[in-house]
Parts: structure tokens; sequence; C-alpha cells
């Protein structure tokens, strides 16, 4: 009988407290199993990773892996519809895939890489996608038709222009220095580790 | 009389040019950048004083040169893509000497892309490219020391759905003093247009060429200046005809060239063989490019 009078007296006495503790571990549970319904803009450069597998993501400094991510109909950005907030204890901020480590895969551009419209006015831009096997430096060059070089620029690997899968990257005149081409026919490869990957060429109409 | 005319026709055409207005959009792509010839690339890409039907291509004044007719072929391939044909015929006439060229640049499979559903791109069909012209030239030897001479040139460009067309006039004038020899070039004078049927519309830029030849025992020493969207390119060059072997020479150049806005120099080499009239000429200059970095050029010329 004591027993049971002084269990009622510690309740009545740390009830408040208690009762915050059950609140409180009610609450951390359904967050951390509910799915949150919510949009968040992905920065640009994360958008065509974000397309094809599950990522990790820093959001308010804890980490979450994000999935069921789903494009929008915006060109250049990717909208997260809906995500499953999980805390992982991850301080870096990184976007990793969850497929396997490319290390083995040979470093090659799949398909063709090409420009898009094709032929195109310099000041209305232009596309270049090009699908690369791995994480890999891409050095990309262009050419006149006297095979003078007219462009040259490095994309690391991990950054969009060195991504696994599809890299979109946009060609306007400041890809130029604001030079206004004359109308013809221009070429360009992509190197990786001083080796030609693929080669491609553009018109460009006056 | 005449000559009094035609003197004043040249000296208001060269001034006016001088004079025209520099139109900051597009420049026309003119294909005789490359060269026309594997000798006047290997001295330095010096235009003026070839003594061949290429002359045609250059400064039409040199046909003085031709005693009766003379035909000039030349080809080159850049980045085993882009081919670069001309030919070029002249003939001595009771009214002056005529020419006839022909050049053009041919690139083919290039790919017309489309967009699918998921974002990637995708080849619909592929078009070629061919950019061309002709000259129709005339000379006309005032005297001994100096000839002139004009050609009318038409500029052509098509691809996909697009096609271009523009005409404009090239004025040249040749001053030859014994062992100095002077050239000027007015490529373009009038800074016509090449239209195009998309609305498009591009300048045929004037450009001004000034080179000297000077002969010097068993050398031609050579130098140029030429004016290019408000820059000015030198070039110098020399040539070696040996005394004991008199149908072979050997060529060198250096060359200031224009990339976008930037200058560029480059070294050129080559060699010739000139044998009764039939000359064989190739060229060699370093390429940029990661892949095909030398660029090789040959030239056939007869003079009959």
């Amino acid at each position: 009988m004591n027993s049971l009078k002084t269990m009622k007296t510690i309740y009545m006495h740390y009830k408040k407290t208690l009762r915050s503790i059950v609140y409180f571990a009610l609450i951390f549970v359904t967050i951390c199993s509910a799915e949150v319904k919510a949009e968040y803009e992905l920065p640009n450069y994360s958008f065509i990773r974000a397309n094809s597998y599950n990522v990790t993501f820093n959001a308010d400094g804890d980490a979450a892996e994000l999935y069921n991510l789903r494009r929008t109909e915006t060109e250049k950005t990717y909208r997260v519809l809906s995500f499953g907030y999980k805390p992982m204890h991850n301080e870096s901020i990184v976007f990793s895939e969850s497929a396997e480590p490319d290390y083995n895969v040979e470093p090659k551009v799949i398909g063709k890489p090409l420009f898009y419209p094709n032929p195109f006015r310099l000041r209305e831009n232009a596309r270049l996608g090009y699908e690369l096997s791995k994480d890999m430096d891409i050095e990309i060059r262009m050419y006149d038709m006297r095979g003078n070089e007219i462009f040259k620029s490095n994309f690391e690997s991990g950054t969009l222009g060195g991504l696994r899968g599809y890299n979109t990257l946009y060609l306007t005149q400041s890809t130029f220095d604001f030079y206004d081409l004359p109308s013809g026919v221009y070429f360009f490869i992509l190197i990786h580790a001083e080796k030609v990957l693929a080669r491609g060429k553009f018109a460009i109409m006056p | 009389m005449i000559k009094k005319i035609i003197y004043i026709i040249f000296i208001t055409v060269f001034t006016l040019g001088l004079y025209a207005n520099k139109v900051f959009c597009a420049n026309y792509y003119l294909l005789t950048d490359i060269g026309t010839s594997a000798r006047s690339i290997s001295l330095g890409s010096i235009e003026g004083f070839s003594e061949a039907a290429n002359t045609v291509f250059e400064n039409p004044a040199g046909m003085y040169r031709i005693d009766s007719a003379a035909a000039s072929f030349f080809t080159t391939t850049i980045m085993d893509e882009v081919y670069y044909n001309s030919v070029a015929v002249c003939s001595d006439t009771p009214i002056g000497k005529f020419g006839v060229g022909y050049m053009e640049a041919s690139i083919y499979d290039i790919p017309h892309t489309g967009l699918n559903t998921s974002d990637r791109l995708y080849v619909k069909s592929y078009f070629d490219f061919k950019n061309y012209l002709y000259k129709l030239s005339y000379a006309y030897s005032l005297n001994r020391n100096i000839h002139l001479g004009a050609s009318l040139v038409n500029y052509s460009t098509e691809f996909w759905e697009i096609k271009g067309k523009g005409s404009d006039l090239d004025l040249g004038c040749i001053v030859d003093y014994d062992d100095l020899e002077l050239s000027f070039i007015a490529r373009n004078a009038f800074s016509g247009d090449v239209t195009f049927n998309n609305d498009g519309k591009e300048v045929l830029l004037a450009r001004y060429i000034f080179s000297g030849k000077y002969t010097y025992d068993e050398f031609e020493i050579f130098g140029q200046i030429r004016d290019k969207e408000t820059k000015k390119l030198l070039s110098i060059g020399l040539s070696y005809k040996p005394r004991l072997i008199p149908y072979f020479e050997i060529n060198a150049g250096h060359k200031e060239f224009l990339v976008l806005n930037r200058v560029k120099k480059n070294l050129t080499l080559g060699v010739g063989l000139n044998i009764s009239g039939i000359g064989f000429y190739y060229a060699y200059e370093k390429s940029e490019h990661f892949e095909y970095d030398n660029k090789n050029y040959f030239s056939v010329n007869i003079n009959l």
C-alpha cells in the first residue's frame, strides 16, 4: 500500500514532467516516421543527379535523405515535391548517390554529345547535352572552320559538366566574350585525361 | 585620258574604303582567309605576289605576270572535317587579262537536333554546310611598272534551310620597280552585305592589305600589314631559291592572325618545285587543335 502511495505521490509531483516527456517522444516519433509534404527548390547544380538518384542533403544543419524527387515543368530547376526526413548526423554537405561506387567504370561519353537547337542563333542561346559514365574531369574545347581554338573550359569531377549521368550546359554570347561569331560550323571535343572522349559540331545561323 | 580616269576611280574607291563605316555586327566568314595557295601560306600568308592563276583570289592586278594562260588548284582538309578546294584560271586577251576563280568549303553530316520528353537531346536528321565564292577578275597594266586589277566577287552560303548571298568588289594595284615590288589590295572595297533568307545579315568588312617583296640574290624577302577588325596584323616571309637548283624553293614565314578578338602568331614552312611552268607546292603550319595539331596545304600551278 505504501509503495503505491509513494508512486502516486511521485507521479503527482512529476506529473507535468512525465507528460512532457511522453508528448515529446510522440512528437519525435511522428516527425521521424511521417512523410512530410513540402516544396524545396534544389540549387541548379544538383538537379541532374537528383533526378536519377537519392541524395543526401543538409537541411537546417542536419543531413537528410531525400527521395521521391519529381521534376516540375520549370526548365532549369527541379523541385522536391515530397521527401522523407531522416536525420543522419552527417555534418558535411554532400550530394552522394546511393548507387554503387564508380571506381571501376570506364570513363566515357555515352552516345553523342549534341547541341540543341542545331542550327541556332548565338543570341538565342543553345544547350549542349552529353552523358558521362562516371564523375570525371572534363575539358571542352571548341574550334572554328580554320581549326582555331575559340573556347576552352574545364569542368571538375562532381560538378555540372563533369557529373555522372546527363549533363546540360548552356552556350551564350558570353561563352565567346560577347564576340559575334559569323554564321558557319563550329567543332567541339570533350577531353578527359588527355584523351578525346567525344567530338561533335554545331552550326550558327546569322 | 583613260589612264587619268582609271587613276581617279582607284584613288576614290581606296579613299572611300578607308573611311568606310566599321559596322559592329557579325562579319561574314571569308573563305580566302585560310589561304589560296600553299606557297602564299608557307610565306606567312603573304598575298599579292603569286605568279599563278590563284592571284585572282589575292590581288587581281597580279595577273599581269601571266603570259598567255594559267591554272591553279588548291586543296586542304582541316580537322578531317572541313574540305577546302579552289580552282582558278587566267588568260591574256588583247584587251587585258581575265581570270575566273571558284573556292568552296564543305562540311558534311551536321546533326539537326530535337529535345525529347525526358529533356534529352536526339538527332532528327543530318544536313551539310557549303560556303563558296566566285571571282571574275580583270587586270590592266597602265605602264611597265604599274598594274591595276579588279575582281567582282559573289559569296554564297548554304546549310539546313539557310541560304545567303552577297557581292562585293576587290581592287588591287601592283607597283613594280625591278627588285622591289609593292602590292595594295582593297578586299570587299564597298563593305557590302551577305543577306540570308531568314532575315539575317552579315557584313563583308573591307580589308586592306599592303605588302612588299624585295629580291636580293637568291632570296626573296616579304613583308605585309593587314587591316582586320580594327587590328593591324603583320606577316613576314622568306623564300630561298638556290642558284644550283633554280626549280626548287624553300619558304618560311611568320604571321599574325585574329581569333575572336585576340591576335595570335604562327610560324609557317613550305617547299616548292617548279618545272617547265608546272609548280607543286606544300605548306605546313602548326595548329592549336588538340587532336589535329598539324595543318598541311597543297597546291598545283600550271603556267602556259
